[in-house]
């Protein structure tokens, strides 16, 4: 008889403990912002700005891209910080919305994302500067597999797995930032993890086993 | 499945759904795929697109530019409200004052515009070619039009188009 799968629950229970210790930092920190501290902004923004980040370019596949979205969604959530309710969803959830949006405005504007032929080339891929030159081949031949696998999603499929997997998001997180059902965001979760199953498949995933057994 | 691996299902329904997988063989390797697959993911992911720590810190300059840079914004009407009223009836005579200054010149300008008779009959009759108008009798503007001048009337049976 085989064990219970994902029996235990202490680490789940401990990642929502920490959430709700996260958002009442947040909170304070928003607090502090509005009463005119300007070291509050600068808190939230260096909270909130590498992953916020990473979302942008990991949906646009562009630097200038991500950092225009980046910029822009700090200004109008800054601006309007005074109308955010925490009671409603949290400072990242809102922050995500926002850029989000833009970033399928720029889908829009764009039509077909494009890629820096430099990035697929490897040029601009960072490695961390202690990672060893073989991990940070297997890194940059992973990063490039995993990159052009989530260009072939549907931007809508591209949003729900790099919200999930990329910021570690709840479905319900998901479907706020994305403005969907949460059954729909499940749906397409379910749906773009199959189809990265299937691009990954052939030479992906090999890759992605080599990387963890190097690190 | 998907659920079940992300921990988002009910305790209830966590409890029923594992029971259930772990009876069943297919179900289970197919959990441990599913599993793999999404702990891969999990990994990989955040890593791509890592932001480089330098350029976050220079956007952040730009950004607190932006956020203490005057904004220029259209006047609102409460603006004008807020004015004191006695500058906007001052404002009211005055235009008043010189429209009611201006218009008998306008008027009297206008007037001078036209220093020669009009004629009584319409243009268009009196530039109408016959075979028995010469062409230098004809007349062609507004200053050679002679309200005196003797129309007549076209013979519409062998008279050409009128050349006009």
């Amino acid at each position: 008889m085989r064990e219970c799968p994902n029996d235990d629950r202490s680490g789940y229970l401990y990642m929502t403990l920490s959430r709700k210790q996260s958002h009442a930092e947040v909170d304070a920190i928003i607090e502090r912002a509005l009463n005119g501290d300007q070291v509050g902004y600068a808190e939230l923004y260096e909270r909130f700005a590498a992953s916020l980040y990473r979302l942008c370019y990991s949906l646009l596949m562009n630097e200038q891209d991500a950092e225009d979205i980046l910029q822009e969604s700090f200004l109008y959530a800054f601006k309007n910080l005074h109308r955010f309710d925490s009671g409603k969803a949290s400072l990242k959830t809102w922050l995500y919305t926002i850029a989000v949006s833009r970033c399928r405005n720029t889908y829009r504007r764009k039509r077909f994302i494009t890629v820096d032929i430099t990035q697929w080339l490897g040029l601009e891929l960072k490695a961390p500067p202690s990672e060893a030159p073989e991990a940070a081949l297997i890194r940059r031949d992973a990063n490039e597999s995993i990159a052009k696998a989530l260009l072939d999603l549907s931007p809508r499929l591209r949003e729900a797995i790099v919200l999930r997997y990329g910021q570690g998001m709840t479905y319900r997180e998901i479907s706020d930032v994305m403005g969907c059902p949460q059954k729909t965001a499940e749906s397409r979760v379910r749906l773009g993890h199959q189809r990265l199953k299937q691009s990954l498949q052939p030479v992906g995933l090999g890759l992605l086993e080599e990387l963890q057994n190097v690190l | 499945m998907a659920r079940f691996v992300s921990g988002d299902l009910s305790d209830s329904a966590r409890r029923r759904v594992g029971r259930y997988i772990n009876e069943c063989e297919d179900c289970h390797a197919e959990y441990r795929r599913h599993q793999e697959f999404a702990l891969k993911l999990e990994r990989n992911l955040p890593t791509l697109g890592r932001p480089d720590p330098q350029r976050l810190d220079q956007l952040w300059t730009a950004l607190q530019l932006d956020l203490h840079a005057p904004r220029a914004r259209t006047p609102a009407l409460s603006d004008f409200a807020s004015q004191s009223t006695a500058q906007l009836s001052y404002g009211l005579a005055l235009l008043a004052i010189t429209i009611a200054l201006l218009l008998p010149m306008i008027i009297g300008f206008h007037s001078s515009l036209l220093p020669v008779d009009l004629p009584r009959l319409p243009i268009a009759f009196s530039r109408v070619h016959t075979p028995d108008t010469p062409l230098a009798a004809r007349p062609h503007s507004l200053a050679t039009a002679q309200p005196s001048a003797r129309l007549r009337l076209p013979n519409l049976q062998n008279t050409p188009a009128p050349d006009l």
